[in-house]
């Protein structure tokens, strides 16, 4: 990498950014006005909340107690509404002979239950329309009054059209009114009787706040802040990183560069850092107008405080901001990358616009995950990429900094392994000539059959791998709601068997079939020698208190919530109705070992690893595994089982050893999980293997978890001493290569 | 859309693999021999570039060879399509071979793209100039680019600005810039570190007659000055009047290789435009052994 080239290819995008009109709007000019314009628009919004009058219709207004009234002069009596809203809501008694007249109305006061019929509502409504009433409110006669029992509570009803905001409105305004003139009725009335208020209502629930107003405020700004950096940050990258790449090839100068001797890691380095530039540049402007714009909204003129007085929100705090200044530089360069890798995918800035929505979409649930009621910064919600940081941001912004301190390394660490990742995706997007000169291609259903029909081949490639996880994933998906709970045994292990094949095992089946003319290549599906499965078994047997100490570490990183505490519950009380332990080691071991291997290590593998290096096939792989998996924490374990299946599937070039594996691995945690205590206490070998706390077996003992770890660290040796054709028990290319020399 | 096949799918008798564990810095080895024979800057062989998408494998190339010495002018004469832009973006080290070698000025295009971009200058009409970079600073940094000293590139930047006679349009963004004066910028880009081998890849296209002119008398002005030219055109009046050498390409062969006179000898039509014609109609299997006028050799 030399500094000075990249430097002038920075110097000369950015100048080239500023020359940009529609990027200049897009990412400079639209953040400083789009406050303002919001501003304003909250001001207008909070003018007209204020000032719209209404009016309402009071219906029986006559049975209303004369010594208490509810209406005066047109309005409702001073007291019930505060004196601003009473000015404005007008409200007229309709003719007490109407009663008589309207059969449903007639009806609904004369009646004991006082029950509003379609009939009445029709024409309440009817009238409401006709007479410009906002509101209608139904006063019945005064149980009582007449002699009756008071044994039903009188009915006044308020009718309402909540498709109209000025209805709603006026209702709220009405069940205020009305409420408070009841209160004072009741207070009146038990005056009469000599009673106390207190002896009827002997407590009255007020709730006083300790938090001063600049903390929750806090709360408040430290839920917003980081949402609004994250989406500019990422909004700020997006269109330079168009304009950058797929517009530089759509105008042809993208060659014009490629072709001077400046090196690709340069031009690259240079193009990345603008977009950065834009990026931050676009968050800090966004940050500085909404601070601006808040700050007059909320600090000068306490007439127009509406944030202040409807959502309690004051100015965010000061200090926060080089936080956020600081937490924008990964922000921006993790974005910035990620839009620079799918612009250089793009073939046009119309093309690359398109994918702006997917990448927002996919980094929403990231971005809300903060936002969800009960989720705080721990060792758990730290791990996950941009969610880590806005939850670091949170604490900090909260005043929380004794968290913030603790998980600031974990954090850091995520955010720069995304950063990494995402940098090296983009320079591979944009060193890949099949990328970069890309032409449109005609898609059609038929071009796409017959492409994979003709172009079957010893190995799927990387697409029809992916294709083949994403069915997997949405066919398991649909499969587990399609189904209803299983009530016992035999209906849980029809429907997990079933649920395996036709969701897991046939897409690969189909997909091998439909795209390789060697399906048992593709299916990894060699023979291996019998050493090798013996291998993977006490591999399986080694490697297991590694990952019961691992599921351990996993449950108290993300201890089960939710859903997940019945459904294991559910579980539980299914597996106690089988009719054996072999039965459960059959559905829930031996059945998925081969069903997923098949699909995973088998066609999804072989289809990765034909497209790119070990490494990557194996994580990639081993991440579809793991989202097959619908716990969360369950998924976490399988990413790890998966790599070391994978890494079988890869030396030995076959699945068996990965289904020896997979079966003994699963059979442990469900036997382990059911030995005796009784037994482990009355054996003091076992006692230096299994650990027993509160009367359960809880886990391996460390020693014991060294020494296994150990074993399966000399087995792994084993394995790797041998090259891939020793574990078969044919290959092909091994004997062609011992072949004699043809004489002459 | 999928990546480029390698070479080892390419059968051995059509594209030569070369061995690239050597050092291919072979500038000695062109020099002239003992024979006088001259020194070649651009040696190109059994160059291959295949291609693979849905609608199946594409061979852009398929086995070309050729040699450009200094003061020359090679013309790549093609329809579309032909290969011709394939060739000179492997030139140019904007693509990679699937097989076979290329070597500018001494440097192979895969082991030392750097070196061999220093040696050329690419002019084609793939090769845009910014829209929000006016025609000096355009030129200024593509020299900056190519690492040339301030005062060299002061220098050379006034030069070629007289001799092109674009001072008028030093301060003029290229969105303002009429078609002939981009491609006059796009010129005094590739000249700017003044390169001994020069592309131009379908230079005049949608130029008018006098800019057309005046980019054929740019060529051969480099091309008497001693530059190396490799000159891709399907108009056959430019290339008659310009080349000194031609290959006619057709889906990604030499179908003919020589200079004009000589392909007039060998196929027997001294009408430039009418071979072209007969070679693309009817010769997608011709080679340069066929003797006879091609209409006459059976071939639909």
């Amino acid at each position: 990498m030399n500094l000075k080239t990249i430097k002038l290819v920075y110097q000369r995008e950015l100048r080239d950014q500023m020359r940009d009109r529609r990027t200049l709007f897009t990412v400079l000019v639209l953040p400083v006005l789009i406050y303002p314009l919001l501003g304003m628009a909250i001001l207008h919004i909070s003018q007209f909340s204020t000032v719209e009058p209404c009016r309402i219709w009071i219906l029986g207004g006559q049975h209303i107690p004369h010594d208490s009234p509810l209406v005066a002069e047109g309005l409702f009596c001073s007291g019930l509404l505060s004196d601003s809203e009473r000015r404005i809501t007008v409200v007229e008694l309709a003719d007490p002979t109407m009663a008589d007249v309207i059969a449903p109305l007639r009806k609904f006061m004369t009646s004991d239950d006082h029950a509003l019929t379609p009939d009445l509502l029709h024409w309440a409504k009817q009238q409401m329309v006709n007479r410009r009433y906002d509101l209608a409110i139904f006063v019945p006669p005064v149980a009582g009054a007449d002699g009756s029992s008071l044994a039903s509570m009188n009915q006044i009803q308020i009718i309402q059209n909540s498709s109209r905001s000025t209805s709603v409105t006026a209702a709220l305004r009405a069940q205020t009114a009305v409420q408070k003139w009841m209160q004072n009725l009741v207070v009146k009335n038990l005056g009469q009787l000599q009673i106390q208020v207190a002896d009827v209502k002997p407590f009255s629930v007020s709730i006083a706040d300790v938090a001063d107003q600049a903390s929750v405020s806090a709360v408040k700004w430290s839920k917003a802040l980081p949402l609004i950096i994250v989406i500019w940050a990422l909004t700020g990258a997006f269109y330079p990183a168009i304009d950058l790449c797929a517009g530089e090839k759509e105008r042809g100068t993208l060659e014009t560069l490629l072709s001077s001797p400046a090196p690709r890691s340069d031009i690259i380095g240079g193009k990345l850092l603008t977009v950065m530039t834009f990026s931050i540049v676009t968050a800090i402007l966004n940050m500085v107008s909404l601070g601006i714009s808040a700050g007059l909204l909320i600090g000068t003129s306490s007439n127009s405080n509406f944030l202040g007085q409807h959502f309690g929100i004051t100015l965010p705090p000061l200090q926060v901001l080089p936080i956020l200044l600081a937490a924008l530089i990964p922000i921006s360069a993790l974005f910035s990358a990620l839009a620079f890798a799918i612009a250089a995918f793009a073939r046009s800035s119309k093309e690359g616009q398109y994918y702006l929505l997917p990448l927002m979409m996919l980094t929403f649930p990231l971005l809300m995950l903060p936002m969800l009621p009960g989720m705080h910064l721990s060792m758990g919600t730290c791990l996950i990429p941009v969610s880590g940081l806005i939850f670091l941001l949170h604490s900090i912004i909260e005043g929380d900094y004794g968290a913030a301190a603790t998980f600031f390394g974990p954090v850091c660490a995520v955010t720069l392994i995304c950063c990494g990742l995402a940098l090296k995706w983009s320079a591979r997007q944009f060193n890949d000539e099949s990328i970069l000169f890309r032409a449109a291609d005609q898609i059609s259903l038929r071009t796409w059959l017959k492409y994979w029909t003709s172009r079957r081949s010893l190995a799927p490639t990387m697409t029809q791998a992916i294709l083949c996880a994403l069915t997997i994933l949405v066919a398991k998906f649909f499969g587990t709601f399609l189904v209803a709970p299983p009530r016992h045994w035999d209906e849980f292990c029809r429907q997990t068997v079933s649920l395996l094949f036709i969701a897991v095992t046939l897409p690969a089946l189909v997909f091998a079939f439909a795209t390789t003319h060697k399906q048992w290549k593709a299916l990894r599906l060699r023979m291996p020698r019998p050493w090798t499965l013996a291998l993977a078994g006490l591999m399986a047997i080694f490697l297991h208190p590694i990952f019961a100490g691992l599921t351990e570490c996993v449950m108290w990183l993300y201890p089960m919530k939710g859903l997940a505490i019945p459904a294991e519950a559910m579980m539980s009380q299914l597996l106690d109705g089988a009719p054996g332990i072999w039965a459960v080691v059959l559905v829930l071991a031996i059945a998925p070992a081969i069903c997923e291997e098949l699909a995973f290590r088998g066609y999804i593998l072989s289809g990765l690893r034909s497209s790119v290096g070990a490494v990557p096939a194996v994580l990639i792989a081993s991440l579809f595994f793991s989202l097959a998996h619908s716990i969360v924490q369950q998924s976490i374990i399988a990413f790890f089982v998966g790599i070391v299946l994978a890494v079988w599937a890869i030396r030995t070039e076959s699945i068996f050893p990965c289904i020896v594996f997979h079966a003994v691995h699963n059979s442990l945690t469900l036997l382990f999980v059911r030995i005796d205590p009784g037994l482990v206490a009355a054996s003091s070998w076992l006692q230096t293997i299994v650990l027993i706390d509160d009367g359960k077996v809880s886990g391996y003992q460390p020693l014991a978890t060294v020494l296994c770890g150990l074993v399966a660290i000399m087995l792994a040796l084993i394995l790797w001493r041998h090259r891939v054709e020793e574990t078969l028990l044919v290959w092909s290319r091994s004997r062609r290569r011992k072949s004699p020399p043809i004489a002459g | 859309m999928d990546p480029v096949a390698d070479g080892s799918d390419i059968p051995a008798e059509t594209c030569g693999v070369a061995d690239r564990s050597k050092p291919q810095l072979m500038t000695n080895s062109f020099s002239p021999d003992a024979a006088g024979r001259p020194l070649l800057m651009i040696h190109v062989r059994h160059l291959c570039k295949r291609y693979s998408d849905m609608n199946g494998d594409f061979v852009a190339l398929d086995n070309v060879s050729f040699d450009v010495i200094p003061g020359q002018i090679y013309g790549l004469l093609g329809p579309n399509g032909a290969g011709k832009t394939t060739i000179l973006r492997i030139l140019c080290t904007v693509l990679k071979p699937t097989a076979g070698t290329a070597l500018v000025n001494g440097f192979d295009v895969v082991e030392h793209p750097e070196q061999v971009r220093r040696q050329l200058g690419f002019v084609s009409t793939n090769t845009a100039i910014y829209d929000r970079m006016t025609g000096w600073e355009m030129v200024e940094y593509f020299g900056r680019l190519y690492g040339l000293a301030e005062d060299v590139l002061l220098g050379r930047l006034e030069m070629l600005f007289d001799r092109f006679k674009m001072n008028d349009i030093r301060n003029v963004l290229g969105s303002n810039m009429s078609t002939g004066m981009k491609q006059k910028v796009s010129i005094a880009r590739a000249l700017v570190h003044d390169p001994p081998v020069l592309v131009f890849d379908e230079a005049t296209s949608g130029l008018d007659v006098v800019a057309t002119r005046e980019v054929l008398t740019t060529v051969e002005q480099l091309r008497d000055s001693g530059k190396c030219v490799v000159f891709s055109s399907h108009i056959m009046s430019e290339v008659r009047r310009m080349c000194d050498r031609i290959a006619i390409l057709h889906r990604g062969r030499v179908v003919a290789e020589g200079n004009v006179g000589e392909l007039a000898d060998r196929f027997k039509q001294p009408d430039l435009e009418e071979l072209f014609y007969q070679l693309i109609a009817y010769g997608t299997i011709v080679t340069e052994t066929v003797a006879t006028p091609l209409p006459n050799s059976g071939t639909p």
